[in-house]
């Protein structure tokens, strides 16, 4: 069934990018600079180039079926067992992170802000607004994602302000820290900050015009990419690595020391703010997990199938669990979502092409 | 109807389950008791702490009045959870302005102190940290004048002090990132109360030489402790710190020196003492000196393992009182004026760089271009004992921008009676 | 519980089909059939008429009938029976002159129609129009006779403007319809006609420029409208509901507005309008958030002032919505956003106030719009005086009774005024709703709960689509060549447009 047209390029970009910055934003610099050091501003910015490649290879699969998304045409390159296991794999990974995504924010709020609130009841009111976000479906959530970007924008101004230029220093040496090794390690810790670029394989068939996406695709990587690199370089320079290293979110601790003469603790109007941000991602999985289990189910509608995971995350997410906790699962499952993505992108495209080959070579009749 | 109904039951449920169950946090501001002012200071017997909150009075709304109350408790945490067992408000830090260390408490590691502060997530982070000279508790009893609350007067003070970088207080963060990082360490601003600096206001004499007479000894100002309570305070100097405990004090010159060292000294009144000198200084002589601009840049080399320190200072000024009998409008007299201003001034920042090193303390940040240059003989645990054995050397050039109307004495002309 | 889940989606924009609308025919029964079928229909009605009398005096048998006040006896009189009546028949043979003549050369009415169908000719009675019923002849005929007992034609009374046309629709679809093409001398602009309601047959027009409206948006407008089944329509409000624009949301989906200029601009920018017989208020689809905060004369003022004033309707409107709910936020919970120097006295004027801050919100956002509504449909001298009573008198003595802090009523205050700087009467609506659900965000998790009820709103605006086009256009999906029209005004230039090669609904 071919996809129906529903969003512009740039909304494209948007969603990917909105589908990133969530996870990492407040927590990435430490989870780096622990085994990386003041060379955490680099592997970032070295992971976001690999993650790049990785998302240029996922859009040339979407590309080759530009009416369907991988619900539709994974059945087809892996045939109906192998495809519905991997869509139930994929069905369990997005699940999984947007319940993380989720608990990460909520965590954060109530180790800032809302100390006795627990944790499970604004994780659920994240999800619950994620669900009718998915309810719009594509189409309503792109349009969403956009407005959140542009109220979240002018935050970013903040960080380029708190760069500290009399601390430069405490960034150097740049490499001197960390061995190889520590440096891969933790490469692999920042993973989970760019999972999601994956919405783009949904995404993809839904364009208005699929000309010219992949530089889309780069944009948004390379800003994503970018806006880590710039908290990292503002959490390093105004907080010194070793105080960095043990702040939970430092990023959020350097915003608590800008003050205007209107208001103070903007950390906690980011954090409000952010909300609009952490929903775009917890949407994008919600989305991929629905589209997963319609794949796997054929014939079931998309709204019944969106309540029906929806309720049952909702009950899944309930108890209360420390953000050290949440950020140390997210590291590791970060890590299992990327290369899962990765793995299964470069089989479909070497399927894709023996496919291909085949059809060149089959006699004609 | 019956749809109507359904939507009705779900969204009864939604709003009875949110009202019975939500408003966790909810605490309203007039049930909070806010914390402008801390101050911590250290007793010989047990428990050790003597913590002092100021608290606002907010039952009457232009009442500018404060409450000082003083628990003894093994920690700061343990002091707040005594006054809230005596309180039927929740003590809140989210308008905390000043952190008061006592002098000595400040002898004490304050990384407890600082740790329990903050796990109080409403904690202001951009509070100033000081140092008492005497003891926190006769700091904040001092009634300012003109009515004002004393947590906000002392952060109205800082704030100033911090403008004009004269001893600029470090907030709590910056305080912690120097505590923290090995090559940084603070130096926080000393205020101690003293009589009021307008005896009129008082009919008091005033405290230490008033008038704003430099007292280059250590200490000075009112001791604390008297029976009345002081009517002003006065910044005096800086604590030097290495780590989370004081090793030094400075004065207050030797601290405008310092940031003269560390190039940060823009804007800031520079109160200068010479040497006799017939050529300008018939006499000792003090001048205010307006630092306009100023650069300074560190090089540093070792030899044979023993850091060399070279600083470089551009200073352009103008003299705010030259008392002198030279005309400066001359060259010959503003330059001599400008070779003797960069003597004591590079002679002045030598001393202060010697006391600080002497004491292992690194607020210049001294450690860290150790730790750039020459990272094999970086050594983090031990640079408050290697610093001691560096070695600096000061050069100073002066360039006076304005010397202000000058006035000539005018005599009184004899007349001769007719 | 499939058909809970299936209505709370239906909350994010999908549209229930309407039923069609069709009427079965009568067929014609013959002169005395016809007349008799007449009288039965109408009954005793005292307005329903009946002039008999004979073709040239002494000819066939002729009735004319018609409802008086609807049509016009003297013009019936003059353009129908005096004709009529006086024809004498020159014709030769006498087979000849027992046939009826040909009616419609003896009848001077402007416009004239053959009526084979009894319900139509009911309607058309009810619409103002003389049936002429002829001894054997069997169609009907209708001619026109309007009495035309409206209104005349005035200034606008809810959309005053300082510069520009100051002309207002009135409840005439026909004198609207002449109006606008006042405005837009066309022969592109087409104008489709619909009944509607069973009980009041309410012509419907559907307006709209050939070139410039896109095929598919005037297409679904037309099917909307053919689908709509309902026993009344009374009102063009009735509209947006009945052609299923999210009968559940608060957002206004259409636009109403009273004038021509207005109603033209939108044309000429690819919309489509719908009249409605007996309303004075122009229906405007599809219409964005954008739309809803702008005013007719924005269009007559200078590009940069009018900017100004665009986003001080923006401001206006998220101070209007969300101050109340931030002041119970920042009070009970986040207070160190404030600036220290505001933090005491806020804690100050809430000592003794007996209600947590939630309540005393709620319970002030209560008694004012009990006090709108009050002033609202007053007469105006006595709702002047209830506004000085509430505003003035109650306020004081609410603050001196201890029972709500200042601050809180500066905050009322600022959130009121806000609501009336929105120039869409249906736009105030939207914001007492929005209020008292952010209200309740803010009450239960502060800035979070803030948060999430904007972010469900956005959401819900994401989702809906009016006749295809985004409710968030020109934002999202951002269109740089409408943002032209969006806060920023764009100078007007020398560019002629309309052709559909526009984008869609901008």
């Amino acid at each position: 069934m071919k996809a129906k047209p529903s969003i512009t390029t740039f909304q494209y970009g948007i969603l990917i990018v909105g589908a990133l910055i969530a996870n990492g934003i407040f927590t990435l610099p430490r989870v780096v600079s622990q085994d990386a050091g003041r060379s955490a501003w680099v592997v970032i910015a070295f992971v976001g180039l690999v993650v790049f490649g990785i998302a240029a290879l996922a859009h040339l699969v979407a590309s080759h079926y530009p009416g369907q998304d991988p619900a539709e045409w994974s059945l087809t390159l892996l045939g109906p067992v192998l495809g519905r296991l991997w869509l139930f794999s994929y069905l369990i990974k997005s699940c999984f992170f947007a319940v993380l995504t989720a608990k990460i924010y909520a965590a954060i709020v109530t180790s800032r802000m809302l100390l006795t609130t627990p944790s499970s009841v604004i994780a659920a009111i994240v999800l619950i607004v994620s669900v009718m976000a998915v309810l719009a479906k594509l189409g309503g959530l792109a349009r969403f994602s956009e407005v959140s970007v542009y109220v979240w924008l002018p935050l970013l101004t903040l960080f380029v302000q708190i760069i500290e230029h009399d601390q430069f220093y405490l960034l150097r040496p740049i490499f001197g820290d960390a061995s190889v090794s520590d440096l891969f390690k933790a490469s692999r810790q920042a993973a989970y900050s760019f999972a999601g670029f994956d919405i783009l394989l949904f995404a993809y068939p839904h364009l208005h015009k699929q000309k010219a996406p992949l530089r889309t695709v780069l944009w948004a990587m390379v800003f994503v990419t970018a806006v880590y690199v710039l908290t990292t370089i503002a959490a390093t320079t105004f907080l010194g690595l070793e105080q960095m290293t043990r702040i939970l979110a430092p990023t959020l601790t350097i915003l608590s020391i800008a003050e205007t003469s209107i208001v103070e603790r903007i950390d906690s109007i980011a954090l409000f703010l952010w909300m609009g941000i952490v929903v775009i991602t917890a949407a994008t999985q919600l989305y991929m997990g629905t589209r997963a289990l319609q794949g796997i189910i054929k014939g079931v509608s998309y709204h019944k199938t969106i309540m029906t995971l929806g309720s049952f995350l909702l009950v899944i997410t309930w108890g209360d669990t420390p953000l050290r906790e949440v950020v140390a699962v997210s590291a590791i499952f970060g890590d299992f979502d990327l290369s899962f993505v990765a793995i299964s992108v470069v089989v479909f495209l070497v399927l894709i092409y023996i496919k291909k080959a085949s059809q060149k070579n089959a006699p004609f009749t | 109807m019956r749809l109507l109904l359904k939507y009705l039951i779900l969204v009864s449920l939604i709003v009875n389950s949110v009202f019975l169950t939500g408003c966790w946090d909810a605490l309203p501001v007039e049930n909070r008791i806010f914390c402008i002012a801390i101050g911590v200071d250290w007793l010989p017997e047990e428990p050790h702490y003597e913590i002092t909150f100021l608290n606002p009075l907010v039952e009457e709304t232009r009442s500018e009045q404060s409450r000082a109350r003083t628990i003894r408790a093994h920690s700061i945490s343990e002091a707040i959870a005594i006054f809230q067992h005596t309180s039927s408000h929740y003590m809140s830090f989210g308008i905390l302005s000043v952190l008061v260390i006592g002098e000595e408490a400040s002898k004490q590691k304050q990384s407890f102190t600082i740790d329990d502060l903050f796990s109080f997530p409403d904690l202001r982070p951009n509070a100033y940290i000081i140092v008492a000279k005497g003891n926190a508790k006769a700091l904040l009893s001092v009634m300012p004048p003109e009515n004002q609350r004393m947590g906000l007067y002392l952060r109205d003070l800082l704030d100033r002090a911090n403008n004009q970088r004269d001893s600029p207080p470090p907030t709590l963060h910056e305080y912690v990132i120097r505590m923290m990082t090995p090559g940084m360490d603070a130096l926080t601003t000393m205020v101690g109360p003293i009589g009021s600096l307008d005896p009129r206001a008082t009919g008091q004499k005033t405290g230490g030489d008033g008038g704003g007479e430099v007292d280059q000894s250590e200490g000075g100002g009112s001791q604390g402790g008297q029976s009345t309570p002081e009517k002003d305070v006065e910044i005096m100097g800086a604590a030097v710190w290495q780590g989370d405990i004081v090793v030094g004090q400075l004065t207050l010159p030797e601290t405008q020196y310092l940031s003269l060292a560390q190039g940060t000294a823009k804007g800031m009144l520079l109160q200068m003492l010479f040497a006799p000198d017939e050529r300008l200084f018939p006499q000792a002589n003090r001048m205010v000196t307006l630092i306009e601009q100023e650069t300074a840049s560190w090089d540093l080399t070792v030899m044979e393992g023993v850091p060399h320190y070279r600083l470089t200072l551009k200073v352009r000024s103008s003299p705010q009182n030259y008392e002198g009998t030279s005309d400066l409008s001359k060259s010959e007299n503003s330059e001599l004026l400008e070779q003797i201003m960069a003597l004591n001034i590079a002679q002045n920042i030598l001393a202060s760089l010697q006391k600080i090193t002497a004491m292992g303390s690194d607020p210049l940040c001294l450690g860290q271009q150790l730790r750039l240059k020459y990272p094999d003989l970086w050594d983090p645990q031990n640079w408050g004992e290697n610093i001691k054995n560096s070695q600096f050397k000061v050069e100073c050039e002066v360039t006076i921008r304005n010397i202000g109307l000058q006035i000539l004495r005018i005599e009184p002309v004899n007349k001769k009676p007719n | 519980m499939d058909n809970l889940w299936d209505k709370i989606i239906g909350l994010f924009g999908e549209a229930d089909p309407a039923n069609n609308n069709q009427q079965p025919e009568i067929r014609m029964r013959g002169y005395k059939g016809n007349l008799a079928f007449l009288r039965e229909t109408f009954g005793n009605a005292h307005d329903f008429c009946v002039r008999e009398f004979r073709l040239g005096g002494d000819g066939h048998k002729v009735s004319v009938v018609y409802i008086n006040h609807l049509a016009d006896p003297s013009r019936i009189a003059e353009e129908v029976i005096m004709p009529m009546a006086s024809f004498i028949n020159m014709a030769e043979s006498p087979q000849a002159k027992s046939r009826p003549p040909l009616a419609k050369q003896l009848l001077s009415s402007s416009d004239l129609k053959e009526i084979t169908d009894l319900k139509q000719a009911e309607t058309l009675l009810l619409d103002g129009w003389a049936l002429i019923l002829i001894e054997g002849l069997n169609p009907v005929l209708a001619v026109v006779a309007h009495a035309s007992p409206g209104r005349a034609v005035s200034t606008a009374e809810t959309e005053t403007t300082i510069f520009g046309p100051k002309q207002a629709f009135v409840e005439t679809s026909a004198i609207n319809l002449a109006l606008l093409r006042q405005k837009i001398k066309t022969s592109k602009l087409k104008v489709e006609a619909f009944t509607m309601g069973t009980k009041t047959t309410t012509k419907v027009l559907l307006i709209y420029i050939d070139e410039i409206a896109p095929d598919n948006m005037v297409d679904e407008a037309r099917e909307r409208l053919s689908q709509v089944e309902v026993d009344e329509l009374m009102d063009s409000s009735y509209l947006e509901s009945l052609m299923g624009f999210g009968s559940l949301s608060p957002f206004p989906q259409a636009l109403y507005t009273e004038r021509p200029d207005r109603v033209a601009g939108n044309l000429l920018e690819g919309r489509v309008a719908i009249l409605v017989d007996g309303s004075p208020e122009a229906l405007v689809l599809p219409v964005g958030f954008a739309d809803l905060f702008q005013v007719a004369g924005d269009y007559y003022g200078r590009s940069l002032s009018v900017t100004l004033v665009r986003a001080l309707r923006v401001l206006a409107f998220f101070l209007a919505t969300t101050l109340p709910a931030l002041y119970a936020a920042l009070v009970s919970f986040n207070y160190e956003i404030l600036p220290t120097d505001l933090t005491i006295p806020v804690a100050s004027f809430r000592t003794g106030i007996p209600f947590p801050p939630a309540i005393e919100v709620f319970l002030m956002l209560l008694i004012v719009d009990i006090l709108q509504e009050g002033a609202t449909r007053l007469p105006t001298k006595v709702g002047q005086t209830v506004g000085v009573v509430g505003g003035f008198v109650l306020g004081q003595a609410i603050i001196q009774a201890g029972l709500v802090s200042p601050l809180l009523l500066i905050a009322i205050a600022i959130s009121l005024i806000g609501s009336f700087a929105m120039p869409n009467y249906r736009v105030i609506g939207l914001v007492r709703i929005l209020r008292y659900a952010l209200l309740l965000g803010g009450s239960v998790l502060s800035g979070v709960g803030i948060m999430a009820v904007w972010v469900a709103i956005i959401i819900h605006m994401a989702s809906i689509e009016v006749l295809g086009v985004p409710y968030l256009r020109p934002l999202a999906p951002l269109r740089m060549a409408s943002m032209g029209d969006f806060i920023y005004r764009r100078p007007y230039i020398n560019k002629p447009t309309g052709s559909k090669d526009n984008e869609q609904g901008t």
